[in-house]
């Protein structure tokens, strides 16, 4: 393994060595603006089949890959005039957009089933000289194991390696302990309105619009969307504030809230005891998730004996049904949690809801 | 033996008195009015109101009992599952008591507590199912705001949650739709009563999980439809309900949601034969579901116990006392280092933790 520190005098060995490394289907492990990343060479199949045994245990996930421009990105895939309106705004910059991919020009399993690429171009020169130097994508991937914790150090990061691990990594550009940061927001710009997949470093004005034509997709779609603050999990607090009227479907998108969360115990109303109390876990702690139902509160106040204070104060998720009833409550957190505004509404159609997502983040992020 | 059977798992502070099973006193601060300041239909939820009733009804308890704190032989309290901030300050105030007077406490499940409330009688020793008579398995059907559960009781302490709702509790979808109907809350008693004067045939309404295979029910989709029913026969909400409409509404919902709960035993009857069904909880009051159980139950002759008086259906310390009572007649208990709150805790796990080699 060449493990390089990177300085101002070393960037042009590290750029060559690195290359080499990728020609000859090697893995290498590259600092960027969020965390460490391991390249392969996304159009060889041999790269990408060492860089999953590396990974481990990531089914059929597909692998984000880095260009070093826009122009290098059409080779791969189509951009949508919205997506090349993001090209233009956020990008060098911690965000990944997910557009149609050209079939064929990745090897198997960089694109996702549905024949979609995500593509970043991260604000850090040394990579993006490396694959401009290259003339072929890599993978974008964050350079930890699966199930492992975002790198941000070379020192800690090869702590967790076992000796296979480590013997597929060719080349490490050490830029020192990166600073901690949240991973890239993910967007899917395929459509004509912009979707995050994961909300991360990268902030969007979007309030999403949903619609669910059984319990069963609204359970999909409650499990989908806390999926989508998972970078979050453990290192904010989260206030889901749902609202709308009784049937609108506000205890089955919880249900879904808790899947996705990984909770497996049965999620069933509080409206009785009012409030229903899960763990899961994040951050490798257990944290509290709590499912609170203030439609029989009498009182505003009353919420305030439930534990939803020491919940959050643990970093903690809750899910609050009757939302207008703890107002206060949200207004009190509004600078220090992330709070996920949910409107659900009911069609004139049975089974059909709609529902809107609003979010807002604590001040020293947003 | 005198035990004093205290349950604050949720809105009320409730203490009771009870020899071996025999109930004489049962009291409960909403009903008793013991802090009027605090009464009404507010619940009663924060930490420091529970703390208020504690000693008033505990005096209360003590003195429709006749009896002083000194007779009592233990304490039996509820540390779950319920409102957590609740839960606490029961057993806070439960271990002071008991360490100040030296007696020993023993941890009850609050539908533990539901699922034998059949089995206490009056004060004069009427009434009550006589447990040396109980043949396993029996049944127990838990209906309540809070709960809907249908559990096997292989023998004292040994219960398996065969059924049980999957989002919204009976009770809950009877008080929710009172309030769709402009009933006030919790005004699930009322609708019952106004069902008893309706056409229950007069709306069809959905009858969820009858294909689902197992014995689990669900009244979500109930609660919408009837929502969407009341939208509908009030003209897109022009027109106020008419007495008859109301009627018939409150008695098309009542049969759609027993309905569907009652096949759900049916179906745990056929495969468990039981001589006893025990049932608990506040829909246990409901006439009309207690008469379609007597009748679901003729063909498989088991007997149908309910409890002797609604203050025993409703979240009640006399209940938690006679489980204690049972706990040492069978001898068994759990087995815990600390004595500790828990708001989430299944009839199942409980029943799995227990210690069947002794009693406390």
């Amino acid at each position: 393994m060449n493990h390089i520190i990177f300085k101002k005098s070393s960037i042009n060995k590290a750029i060559s060595t690195a290359r080499e490394a990728l020609s000859a289907g090697k893995l290498v492990i590259y600092p960027t603006e969020t965390s460490y990343g391991i390249a392969a060479d996304a159009t060889n199949p041999a790269a990408i089949q060492a860089l999953r045994q590396y990974k481990g245990n990531r089914q059929n996930k597909p692998f984000s890959i880095i260009v070093s421009s826009r122009a290098m990105a059409e080779e791969y895939v189509s951009l949508t005039p919205l997506a090349a309106q993001l090209y233009e705004d956020s990008l060098p910059g911690a965000v990944t957009v997910i557009s149609t991919g050209i079939p064929g020009t990745v090897a198997p399993g960089v694109m996702s089933e549905n024949g979609s690429i995500g593509i970043r171009i991260p604000k850090q020169d040394v990579v993006l000289d490396m694959v401009a130097l290259f003339g072929k994508p890599v993978t974008a991937t964050s350079a930890n194991p699966s199930d492992e914790k975002q790198p941000y150090d070379i020192a800690e990061l090869l702590k967790s390696l076992t000796a296979q691990q480590k013997e597929l990594v060719a080349v490490i550009i050490d830029a020192g302990t990166l600073s901690e940061t949240l991973p890239t927001t993910i967007v899917d710009a395929r459509g004509q309105q912009l979707k995050v997949l994961r909300q991360g470093e990268i902030f969007f004005d979007t309030s999403n619009s949903f619609s669910s034509d059984s319990p069963k997709q609204t359970i999909e779609q409650g499990s989908e969307i806390i999926r989508t603050y998972k970078s979050f999990w453990g290192k904010y607090p989260i206030i889901l504030a749902l609202s709308g009227e009784m049937g609108a479907g506000k205890t089955h998108f919880t249900k879904g809230i808790a899947h996705g969360l990984g909770i497996e115990t049965l999620i069933k109303s509080p409206s009785y005891a009012l409030v229903h109390e899960y763990t899961f876990i994040a951050q490798k702690r257990q944290l509290p998730f709590l499912h609170v139902d203030a439609w029989r509160l009498e009182r505003s106040a009353d919420i305030n004996a439930l534990g939803i204070e020491e919940a959050l104060q643990q970093n903690g998720i809750v899910a609050l049904e009757w939302a207008t009833h703890g107002q206060a409550l949200i207004d009190e957190w509004n600078s220090t949690a992330v709070i996920l505004q949910v409107t659900l509404r009911a069609a004139e159609d049975e089974s059909k809801r709609h529902f809107t997502i609003q979010a807002s983040f604590p001040e020293n992020l947003a | 033996m005198i035990i004093l059977g205290i349950d604050t798992s949720c809105d009320d502070t409730s203490i009771a008195v009870s020899r071996d099973r025999t109930v004489l006193a049962n009291c409960i601060s909403s009903q008793d009015s013991v802090h009027q300041e605090f009464g009404g239909v507010v619940p009663m939820l924060a930490k420091r109101e529970h703390h208020a009733n504690f000693q008033p009804v505990l005096m209360q308890a003590l003195t429709e009992a006749g009896i002083s704190i000194e007779d009592v032989d233990r304490i039996a309290i509820t540390i779950g599952p319920g409102l957590a901030p609740a839960l606490e300050i029961g057993v806070e105030l439960a271990e002071q008591l008991a360490a100040t007077h030296s007696l020993p406490i023993e941890p009850i499940h609050h539908m533990e507590g539901h699922l034998l409330s059949s089995l206490a009688t009056n004060q004069d020793g009427s009434g009550g199912l006589d447990p040396s008579t109980v043949t396993f398995p029996a049944l127990g059907i838990l209906a309540s705001g809070g709960h809907t559960e249908i559990v096997l009781i292989s023998d004292w302490g040994k219960y398996e949650i065969l059924g049980e709702t999957v989002d919204d509790a009976l009770g809950e979808a009877y008080d929710k739709v009172a309030r769709m109907l402009g009933l006030g809350f919790p005004g699930g008693g009322k609708l019952a009563q106004l069902a008893s004067f309706g056409n229950p045939r007069a709306y069809d309404l959905p009858l969820a999980m009858l294909q689902s295979g197992d014995c689990n029910v669900s009244y979500s989709g109930i609660k919408t439809a009837t929502k969407r029913l009341i939208y509908e026969v009030s003209q897109n909400a022009t027109q106020t309900l008419t007495t008859e409409q109301t009627q018939d509404i409150a008695a098309s919902f009542q049969r759609a949601a027993l309905f569907t709960f009652l096949k759900k035993i049916q179906k745990v009857l056929e495969k468990y034969p039981v001589n006893n069904v025990l049932l608990g909880g506040g829909v246990a009051v409901n006439t009309v579901f207690q008469e379609e159980l007597e009748r679901l139950l003729l063909p498989y002759e088991a007997k149908l116990s309910k409890p002797v008086s609604s203050r025993l259906c409703q979240d009640n310390g006399a209940m938690i006392a006679v489980a204690a009572y049972i706990h040492s007649q069978a001898q068994y208990h759990l087995p815990i280092e600390k004595l500790d709150r828990r708001p989430q805790w299944r009839l199942d796990d409980y029943s799995s933790a227990l210690d069947f080699s002794s009693a406390l």
